[in-house]
């Protein structure tokens, strides 16, 4: 039996109230390629973070557990410590610098130095950095990760691919290296580029080096993974060596979730002879990191719609797409209407109203109160709140509180009074303004996304429950956007799951959690987890 | 209850209490040391009112996402040019002021949104650039005042062409302000119409920042990502901003000028805004936000220290100018205080 | 081949635009003004060796990412506080020079830490936070050296204090103490100077044009026809100097009683050398990381703040020794505003030279220096040459100065927000 070289245990981490890792356990041998899953927020970062000492950790209070490095308890409190321990990372955001060549980056603060009297007198400060060296030492970790680039090129010339080689290098040269992190390494690779990564890492492992491989594609880590530890909302669920599992029971695990009773509801009011709520034709919308790729879908009038997938597969796009907010290609029908040139204005004044996923940024006015974040949207659109007084205007502030009192009380937003600040409330209760907002423009279609990502249960039950009345009550058609698939099911009568900005499949809410985790991981349509579009 | 007042306190600002501690010891100072109070009060409240547009500049500017208008001198420089045409086409009386305010605001709308095209290239970094904008502006505008065809003999030098240094007032508008509806009460003299015409400004600009324009100005400037998907164009909000920024900068030169007595051209508005910038800070004001109560209080606390402190500083230490320096101690520190102040946006 | 040299030459042109404007527009100012040769060199060269060294000291928070320093007028004080207190003891000669900058460095570190401690806490505002704490120092210093002084503080020298016996005079003279301390260790007269330069140049250009010729890779049509005319150019100026004495009976009446600091030059020539230096060394490589980008030289394991610190206390120590090098050849100071413009003239001299907010080297400095005070100096007599109006050419120098600043500022600013546009895409 190997020792393990990294072992972290009983690992929680909170950040003020919210847990955002409870328990966690994570055991790396050498030689081991050690995949580590789960969807975004899962955790995965968070355990990251404290491995490498971030700043981050220590100003939110540190975290509970203990570090066994080679056995032996360690405290890693700085980057640099975690660089003196022996371990790398290479990560997802190219930490890099363009106006540096290759090799001064590969070597930034471990700079060969040539000796000299002043070095020695006041320290390796003055001394004279031996680039001759430099670029020596840069080109011999370069040509171990097997890679035939020019040490002298600047780094922002370098096409995208190479720069990951870049970093490993960087990291190999380190020669105390034991451990390293790959954080999504082939994200941004292409497919030949990638397999180069994964037998590099191979190579990497069999020198003696663990690696630690972070990644959403479940077909790399069968190729290459010797071992899984799988990740949900904060909590280990399992870890096992590949032999012992299979592609279709991981993504079981990564998105299975204890379901919460489904709400009663009675079967949908589908009017299914008049035009569909919201058609797509080969919609793409170029939003970065969730680009979608051309989908095409109806919703029909009085349906719930949940739109599903993992991060980064472009679910998030197709609600922002429709709004404006990012500029898109294809056809959108809203009723039967083609809207050309889409603008959030044209959008809005057909009666689509959005709750952003993006809370705090596009979905509040943090410094600014209760009612007058719910009645903005309303004055703009659809010029409500205002007294008119020829060319000049006035906000209506006596209506536009009544209008907040009753969206307090209805959506039972915990709050000292409408005056008071977006900022000061809750999560949940900043999501309940967004909603409410929403809501004044008194829509047909209502657009949700990421409802209940980072709010508590009580809130997360309460406002689902709403959304299910506004569709019994008013025939309001709703389409979710989530990461939480149990929450959609609960919900939603039919879902879209996105898997590489397409749509793989529509379930309806009652299929399988097999059948959604085949789906999720784009298992379904043959793909060995990438398509064709990706190479483009 | 001491939780109240602590909290009180705390939004109060550290800065803004020393302030306010250093303001009510020079006025126990003056009283006791009976340095001419009733003159000492009264000059301050004329000082307040006098300033008192300039500040208010601020709002519009910092409302609009623009931050502090460091280039309001753009503003004060397009209000000396029509204080001078003014007095150039020969008006007299409550006219000139008029037509003074009315041309200045012309002059300065249009500068205000050339400026504001610009500040739009230039996102996140408008505080430096509106510095040497005004910097460059002033210095651009002593070779206009020079060449200037200027027939009026008032208002010409002496020898050759060009504006005076300093254009009296005493003739036209000069005092018509202080001396509007002023009463004297136990030897202080209130400035009733001064203070009414600066609250009438208040009240016009507070209209406009609740009506359905100005609430979509503020979206814009608090959050472009929120303004965007309700398709409020930030852009042209911030030029908004800018152009009503400048004008009140235009009319509060002339303010200044009819009560200091004379219209001060070529380099004597290079550092104006940072005193207007100042004071809005002292008020309790950030790069982010600002209000009408922030620019009442700053004005009042900064200005009130800068009257005070002349004869209190000549008590102290005779024919001296430690009433300049503590203007630029108190503007400055301000200032940087708020810079540190300022979160970075990642 | 033809066309690749075309396009190098181009691209030449298009690196250097702002210095080949500002070439242009000296060259038409000094032409507009009618103002002598003789004149015109011995303007430039004292300039030349009052400023330069300040300027100097621009160049490392440029590539330290701390944009253009504008707070060297603390520096400046500091330099100043120096001179005031080594003038009072009564020391002179050579002495006095390092005896103010035994004292003012201490000072200078001091202040630099300071504002760099300020600048790490408003990290994307630098250039206005340096501004403006250059003039809230203005504010203190005022305090200190007209209320302090005589009050709180002692003072020996009274022939250097207000009548009163509060305070420094506003304006002090140095004849006879502290005046070419430094200046007259080792120097020359401009007539032998420009001698000495013309050959030198001469020599350069023999030298240039050789190596042209022995490369064997040879370079395009047009780009050689450059090359030629500036050989050419700087040849005619170089026998300019050497037959300028010559000249006139009051070309070398001028020339021959202009004192030339060697001394100065040689200690602009060590900072150069220092600048050169410390970016070979590790600190200066960590000043090149963090100028780039902080997080990653924070990932790597370099102290961020340190580094910056560092940066900002080099700057304000050359600072504070160039208004020493600067004040000691001028002989009089405004004990309360010899520093003011400071920042101004160094800032837009550096610009002047090609520099910018993120790039900056002694080549900027040197070129900018003689370029901008070129322009500077004769710009009175081109307003009246042109408009019968000195003070015109006054005001558009101030302009000038402002404006060049502001261009430089506005299109680092443009270029910043393109870049984080693209980043978030």
């Amino acid at each position: 039996m190997d020792t393990y070289l990294l072992e972290m245990k009983h690992i929680t981490k909170k950040y003020g109230e919210n847990t955002v890792l409870k328990d966690m356990e994570l055991h790396v041998k050498p030689h081991e390629i050690h995949a580590l899953l789960g969807e975004n927020g899962a955790g995965k970062s968070t355990l990251m973070n404290i491995l490498f000492g971030m700043p981050v950790i220590q100003e939110s209070g540190g975290f509970e557990g203990e570090i066994l490095w080679d056995g032996k308890p360690v405290q890693i409190d700085s980057p640099i410590k975690a660089m003196e321990v022996g371990i790398g990372m290479v990560h997802q955001e190219f930490m890099m610098i363009p106006g540096f060549t290759v090799a001064e980056n590969i070597k930034l603060n471990r700079e060969p130095l040539k000796k000299s009297v002043l070095g020695k007198v006041f320290g390796k400060n003055l001394s004279i950095v031996d680039f001759d060296q430099m670029e020596r030492d840069a080109r011999a970790a370069l040509k171990q990760v097997g890679m035939d680039i020019d040490e002298k090129t600047l780094m922002g010339e370098l096409p995208v691919g190479h720069m990951q080689f870049v970093e490993i290098s960087r990291e190999i040269d380190k020669k105390n290296v034991k451990l390293l992190v790959f954080d999504e390494p082939t994200a941004v690779l292409t497919e030949s580029e990638a397999k180069v990564l994964l037998k590099i890492m191979r190579k990497l492992a069999d020198q003696g080096i663990a690696i630690i491989f972070i990644t959403h594609r479940l077909g790399e880590v069968m190729d290459v993974a010797d071992h899984v530890t799988v990740f949900r909302d904060g909590e280990l669920v399992d870890s096992m060596p590949i032999g012992e599992t299979s592609m279709a029971e991981i993504a079981e695990m990564m998105i299975g979730r204890k379901m919460g009773a489904p709400f009663e509801k009675s079967v949908p009011v589908v009017k299914e002879d008049v035009p569909y709520a919201v058609e797509l034709k080969d919609f793409a919308v170029d939003m970065p990191g969730e680009q979608s790729k051309g989908v095409s879908l109806q919703v029909k009038r009085g349906e719930i719609f949940g739109l599903a997938g993992l991060a980064g597969q472009g679910k998030l796009s197709i609600a922002n797409g429709i709004m404006g907010l990012y500029p898109s290609t294809g056809k959108l029908f809203i009723n039967g209407e083609e809207i050309h040139h889409i603008t959030p204005q044209k959008i809005l004044e057909r009666k689509c109203a959005f709750v952003s996923e993006d809370r705090k940024g596009t979905g509040l006015l943090l410094d600014n109160s209760i009612e007058a974040n719910i009645a903005i949207a309303a004055i703009k659109v659809q010029k409500k709140y205002i007294h008119k007084f020829g060319p000049f205007s006035q906000v209506d502030k006596r209506k536009a509180r009544k209008h907040a009192l009753e969206m307090i009380e209805a959506l039972d937003i915990r709050c000292t009074g409408p005056a008071q600040y977006t900022r000061r409330l809750s999560g949940g209760n900043q999501q309940k303004v967004c909603v409410a907002r929403a809501l004044s423009l008194d829509p047909d279609i209502l657009l949700v996304s990421e409802p209940t990502r980072g709010i508590d249960i009580g809130a997360k039950r309460l406002l689902m429950e709403y959304l299910v009345k506004l569709n019994q009550e008013r025939g309001m058609t709703i389409i979710i956007t989530s990461s939480e698939l149990a929450e959609l099911r609960s919900v939603c009568d039919r879902i879209a799951i996105i898997y590489d900005g397409k749509v793989e499949g529509i379930l309806p809410a009652t299929a399988s959690d097999h059948e959604y985790g085949l789906y999720m991981m784009g298992l379904e349509s043959g793909g060995k987890g990438r398509s064709e579009a990706e190479h483009e | 209850m001491n939780e109240k007042i602590i909290g009180g306190l705390k939004r109060f600002g550290s800065a803004r209490l020393i302030i306010s501690l250093f303001f009510i010891a020079l006025l126990v100072i003056t009283y006791v040391l009976d340095l001419s109070f009733a003159a000492t009060v009264s000059d301050v409240l004329i000082r307040w009112c006098m300033n008192f547009l300039l500040v208010l500049a601020m709002v519009p500017s910092v409302l609009s996402g623009c931050g502090l208008n460091f280039a309001s001198t753009l503003g004060i420089c397009c209000g000396l040019l029509g204080g001078v045409l003014s007095l150039e086409f020969g008006f007299t009386g409550v006219m000139s002021l008029i037509m003074a305010a009315i041309f200045g605001s012309v002059f300065a709308a249009v500068i205000g949104g050339i400026y504001g095209k610009l500040l739009n290239y230039i996102k996140g970094s408008e505080m430096m650039i509106a510095t040497y904008v005004g910097f460059a502006f002033v210095s651009l505008m002593c070779i206009v005042w020079v060449f200037l065809p200027i027939t009026n003999d008032s208002l010409r030098l002496a020898m050759g062409g060009g504006v005076r240094l300093n254009v009296e007032l005493s003739a036209t508008f000069g005092e018509m302000l202080n001396n509007f509806l002023a009463v004297e009460i136990g030897g202080i003299t209130i400035p009733v119409g001064f203070m009414l015409v600066c609250a009438a400004f208040c009240v016009l600009l507070r209209l406009f920042l609740n009506s359905r324009a100005g609430r979509l100005m503020q979206v814009a400037g608090e959050n472009p990502k929120f303004a965007k998907a309700l398709d409020i164009s930030v852009n042209r909000n911030r030029i908004l901003g800018t152009i009503l920024s400048m004008v009140l900068s235009a009319i509060g030169i002339l303010f200044y000028a009819q009560s200091y007595g004379f219209l001060q051209l070529y380099t004597a508005p290079l550092r104006m805004s940072f005193l207007a910038v100042a004071a809005v800070l002292i008020g309790g004001a950030t790069t982010r936000r600002a209000s009408i109560g922030n620019v009442v209080l700053g004005t009042l606390l900064f200005n009130g220290i800068l009257a005070m402190s002349t004869p209190v500083a000549n008590a102290l230490a005779p024919d001296s100018n430690l009433a300049e320096i503590v203007r630029i101690i108190v503007s400055n520190g301000i200032i940087v205080y708020a810079l540190t102040k300022i979160k970075r946006e990642v | 081949m033809q066309e690749k040299s075309t396009a190098r030459l181009k691209a030449v042109i298009k690196k250097y635009n702002v210095v080949i404007f500002f070439i242009i527009l000296a060259i038409a100012a000094y032409i507009v003004s009618g103002v002598a040769p003789t004149v015109f060199l011995q303007e430039i060269a004292s300039r030349f060796c009052r400023n330069t060294f300040q300027v100097l000291a621009l160049i490392i928070p440029v590539i330290a990412g701390l944009g253009l320093n504008f707070s060297i007028v603390i520096g400046a004080m500091a330099g100043q506080m120096a001179v005031i207190h080594t003038v009072s003891f009564g020391i002179t000669g050579f002495p006095s020079f390092l005896v103010s900058v035994l004292i003012s460095t201490p000072l200078a570190i001091l202040f630099g830490f300071l504002v760099g401690k300020v600048l790490n806490k408003t990290k994307g505002n630098e250039m206005i936070t340096s501004m403006i704490l250059g003039y809230l120092a203005n504010g203190i210093y005022q305090f200190i050296y007209l209320y302090l002084i005589g009050t709180a503080i002692p003072f020996p020298d009274k022939s250097m204090m207000n009548d009163n016996g509060i305070g420094i005079k506003s304006s002090l003279g140095f004849d006879g103490t502290f005046r070419y301390s430094l200046t007259d260790v080792w120097n020359t007269t401009l007539y032998d100077f420009v001698l000495i330069a013309g050959i030198a140049a001469l020599v350069c250009v023999v030298i240039y044009l050789i190596r042209a010729f022995m490369k064997k890779k040879k370079s395009g049509i047009p780009v050689r026809i450059a090359q030629y005319i500036g050989c050419a150019v700087i040849a005619v100026l170089a026998v300019f100097l050497i037959i300028l004495r010559q000249v006139s009976f009051q070309a070398q009446f001028v020339m021959k009683f202009v004192k030339f600091p060697l001394s100065a030059v040689i200690c602009i020539l060590l900072l150069c050398l220092f600048n050169t230096w410390i970016f070979k060394t590790k600190l200066g490589h960590n000043f090149r990381a963090v100028g780039m980008n902080q997080q990653v030289a924070m990932v790597s394991g370099i102290n961020v703040n340190r580094t910056r610190i560092i940066a900002m206390i080099l700057s304000t120590v050359f600072a504070a020794w160039g208004q020493i090098i600067r004040l000691q050849d001028i002989g009089t100071m405004n004990t309360y505003s010899a520093h003011e413009q400071i920042a101004l003239l160094a800032v837009a001299a550096i610009l002047v030279g090609g520099a910018s907010v993120v790039k900056a080297s002694n080549k900027n400095a040197l070129l900018g220096i003689i370029l901008f005070h070129a322009i500077f100096a004769v710009s009175p007599q081109v307003g009246t040459a042109l408009f019968a109006d000195s003070q015109v050419g006054e005001y558009f120098r101030v302009f000038l100065a402002y404006g060049i600043i502001f261009v430089a500022l506005a299109m680092n600013a443009v270029q910043q927000a393109k870049q984080s546009k693209e980043r978030k895409r």
